[in-house]
């Protein structure tokens, strides 16, 4: 299937305060089956891409609402596979809008992109976040089919993200790779890595004391997951929230260190124990 | 060129300078990092460099000259277009993800500003700072040197190369005080470095704000683990 396809999901708190979601908009390949009550309190929907992977005519949109004091979880059902682009022409997209609620928490935790060889891909995202609004925003990016030998074979994937809390920008990235023309290897981009990822951690509205204090308390934990493959840092936005960015030689070993990391921020961002989204394989 | 010109360039050529006391000693970006986790070397510096003028270089060099060009634009008129300047440095701290190199930015770029109004006695450059300060707004390094290059009446495209080659000066210096390197070696880099610097300026020239992309991923990785390093000669 191929073509512009939209996903909806509104994330709404009931009479009784638990949150509930509604599939407001629903076209192939997107699916969304239900929501699911989780240990720690969020509602877990699963995204489903019913053609397997991103075709390179694909432009799909997901849109994500989480209403006033809703706690939404938003998951893939497997990694994101980026198939061949046909031609130069043809570039799949995927545009991702976000809006979090006074007092909603989103955790957006997809598994790992990864992006065959001769595929186009393109994703924009932006996140708004009102007062007192929390997210959890994490993308890993593989280098590619590596058992198959498909290692920065990609022809390029461009990502442009932005995070807005109380109407001011947050964290904004523009990029794109072209492992042809830009090596990644440079240590002005990956280095000797080839898996990298970035989480996103804001609560809108939380001084700047509060997030040099949760860099400080964060900076040993990376360190620990830190070492000849891996390599973990903090780092506080200008405002509103860190960022934990993290690069690795392999990938098992940077999804391990990940969920700890993970962990530990959002025990200190709201208190409540990670809970790892269960998947429907 | 004009007299207008050269005299510009000859003043532009001042505040290039990477002897210019705005605390450009004190930083590394990163870099401090790199070498400490040996991964950057006199072997391979030249080479990250010129990657670094590719991506984060380019991405200054954008609001650098862009910064230039709305003075260009706007002489004579109200001070409304400061506004958008601010916004402009608002946007690239939010690009600038790694603190320290963020702050290490904001307080070279305060510094300049100041240095520049009281040299220059321009009366703008005061107000931007007044409302700066007002607001707690943080000034970045690469639009204030546009800024004041358009209120010399640079040409933008000169004045993003000025700026590059007084960043890249800076970064040589402190790879001096990290890593066997002789001011020799480090002068050839610099001379090699010439046409990235020059690539880097005319990218950030053509390329709209919105349009301007970098991927900066092991830099901005170094300047977050910064902090936790035991032993330091650099504030960022």
């Amino acid at each position: 299937m191929t073509g512009k396809a939209t996903l909806h999901l509104a994330f709404a708190c009931d009479a009784r305060g638990e949150t509930i979601v509604r599939v407001r908009e629903q076209q192939p390949p997107w699916r969304a089956v239900r929501g699911f009550r989780n240990s720690s309190g969020e509602t877990l929907v699963h995204l489903h891409n019913v053609s397997g992977g991103v075709l390179d005519r694909d432009s799909l949109c997901l849109r994500v609402e989480v209403g006033a004091g809703a706690h939404a979880q938003v998951t893939t059902t497997g990694a994101t596979r980026i198939y061949r682009s046909r031609s130069a022409s043809q570039t799949a997209t995927q545009q991702i809008e976000v809006h979090v609620g006074a007092g909603g928490y989103l955790e957006y935790l997809p598994d790992q992109l990864i992006p065959f060889a001769g595929s186009r891909f393109r994703q924009t995202t932006r996140v708004e976040l009102d007062p007192n609004a929390s997210l959890i925003w994490w993308e890993h990016i593989a280098p590619g089919r590596e058992a198959s030998g498909e290692t920065f074979c990609y022809a390029s994937l461009a990502f442009g993200f932005e995070i807005v809390a109380c109407g001011e920008p947050v964290g904004i990235e523009r990029w794109t790779l072209d492992p042809r023309t830009r090596p990644v290897d440079s240590l002005a981009r990956l280095g000797p890595f080839r898996h990298f990822g970035s989480a996103y951690i804001c609560q809108a509205g939380a001084p700047a004391a509060y997030w040099r204090k949760f860099e400080a308390e964060m900076q040993p934990i990376c360190e620990q997951h830190s070492g000849s493959e891996i390599s973990w840092g903090v780092t506080s936005l200008r405002a509103h929230g860190i960022l934990l960015r993290g690069a690795a030689t392999r990938g098992r070993l940077f999804e391990k260190s990940w969920l700890e990391i993970w962990k530990a921020a959002k025990w200190y961002l709201c208190g409540r124990v990670a809970c790892v989204p269960r998947k429907v394989h | 060129m004009s007299q207008d010109s050269r005299y510009a360039l000859l003043q532009l050529q001042q505040f290039a300078d990477s002897a210019l006391p705005i605390g450009g000693a004190a930083h590394s970006f990163g870099m401090e990092t790199l070498v400490e986790e040996g991964l950057l070397g006199p072997e391979n510096l030249e080479r990250f460099l010129a990657d670094y003028l590719e991506e984060t270089g380019a991405l200054e060099a954008c609001y650098c000259a862009a910064s230039c060009q709305l003075i260009e634009n706007k002489l004579g008129q109200s001070n409304d277009y400061l506004e958008r300047w601010f916004e402009w440095n608002r946007e690239l701290s939010a690009r600038t993800l790694a603190r320290e190199s963020r702050e290490a930015s904001a307080a070279m770029g305060r510094r300049f500003l100041l240095l520049a109004a009281n040299v220059t006695g321009i009366p703008v450059l005061e107000t931007a700072l007044d409302l700066a300060e007002t607001r707690a707004l943080a000034v970045r390094l690469a639009p204030s040197f546009g800024l004041v290059g358009g209120f010399l009446q640079a040409d933008p495209g000169l004045a993003a190369a000025a700026y590059l080659q007084q960043s890249v000066t800076t970064l040589l210096s402190c790879c001096q005080r990290l890593m066997a390197l002789g001011q020799t070696r480090a002068q050839q880099i610099l001379w090699n470095l010439k046409p990235a610097l020059w690539r880097a300026a005319e990218r950030g020239l053509s390329t709209r704000l919105a349009q301007i992309e970098s991927f900066s991923l092991l830099p901005d990785l170094a300047s977050a683990r910064h902090p936790g390093l035991h032993t330091r000669l650099f504030i960022s």
